[in-house]
């Protein structure tokens, strides 16, 4: 709640002077880089190439904290969109929208690094397979927030709208996350945890790869943590901007 | 040390490296693209504002 609120800035006169960049938000922008490199290292030159699966296996160590880093973001749209239905303060739309978008980033890097592994593990980039499609479904949903949001003018209603399609958009992420643990014939393999699965294709073993736990804790740092931070942060001040200026455009053309 | 790029004629281990580059690189392009759009974007904000500041002192 400290971060969130960190996040958001002045909601007492948006056409003010927009604030200067705080400086935990520097250090974010520093820090954030730093230790995507670290684990990119660690991912590439640190583990142990997967026997049965070569180089490519190493997206997971991306693939899975992205998701993480989505479904954080995807979780602060929920929370912005209940804490704006209760209090309509703008600045809670400004996190709504900013976890939509990084949420989305994230999740098509997810996508994208899952078929670019399902390729040569597979034989086929793409299966309509419970969990891809659930996630398809997902980022389409996203997709479509963004897309009926920017169609309604009217700020009120824009963010009245979003608040509710955001929160309720986030039943697919929680069908995403879980359809591996329920459904028994998807092929998507299930590496931590728990499963159901009786026809997972492309498993493996993190306790027997050596470095596998070192990477996939080291990607989950960037990944799933301080990219979704450092991005969403910036996407609310450039929201609030954009306020500043659509309330100095409106007051111009009163005159 | 990793086998990292070795080839399946030296190690044993499938050859999936192309893949592996083509994830980092899809994975390079949607961040850029991301942090592109956002800074073009806090570019054109700020501009909008400046401009809507001198017409409101004129």
């Amino acid at each position: 709640m400290t971060a969130v609120k960190s996040m958001s800035l002045s909601t007492a006169d948006p056409a003010a002077a927009a604030p200067a960049r705080p400086r935990l938000l520097t250090i974010l922008t520093i820090v954030t880089p730093i230790a995507l490199v670290i684990s990119l290292y660690v991912a590439l030159f640190v583990a142990r190439t997967e026997v049965d699966q070569g180089d490519v296996q190493r997206l997971f160590y991306i693939h899975l904290p992205a998701f993480f880093g989505g479904f954080f973001a995807f979780t602060a749209t929920v929370v912005g969109g209940i804490a704006y239905l209760r209090t309509r303060n703008a600045k809670w739309d400004r996190l709504a929208v900013a976890g939509v978008e990084v949420g989305l980033a994230l999740s098509l890097i997810n996508l994208l690094t899952g078929m670019f592994w399902a390729r040569p593990i597979w034989n086929t980039w793409w299966t309509w397979d419970p969990r891809l499609t659930a996630e398809a479904i997902m980022v389409l949903t996203y997709f479509a927030y963004l897309m009926l949001r920017a169609g309604i003018d009217n700020a009120d209603t824009r963010r009245r709208f979003a608040a509710i399609y955001g929160v309720l958009a986030f039943t697919t992420v929680i069908i995403t996350l879980v359809i591996t643990r329920i459904r028994p014939d998807t092929i998507h393999p299930v590496v931590v945890g728990p499963s159901v699965q009786t026809e997972a294709q492309g498993m493996f073993d993190i306790q027997a790869t050596e470095g596998v736990r070192l990477a996939l804790y080291t990607g989950f740092i960037p990944w799933a943590v301080l990219i979704p931070v450092t991005l969403m942060w910036y996407r609310v001040r450039l929201e609030a901007l954009a306020e500043r200026a659509a309330l100095l455009k409106s007051r111009l053309l009163e005159r | 040390m990793p086998i990292l790029f070795q080839t399946a004629e030296v190690s044993g281990i499938p050859y999936t490296a192309d893949y592996l580059f083509g994830g980092l690189a899809v994975i390079a392009v949607i961040m850029l693209v991301f942090i592109g759009s956002l800074y073009l974007r806090f570019q054109n904000v700020r501009k909008d504002i400046a401009l809507a500041e001198q017409l409101a002192e004129e």
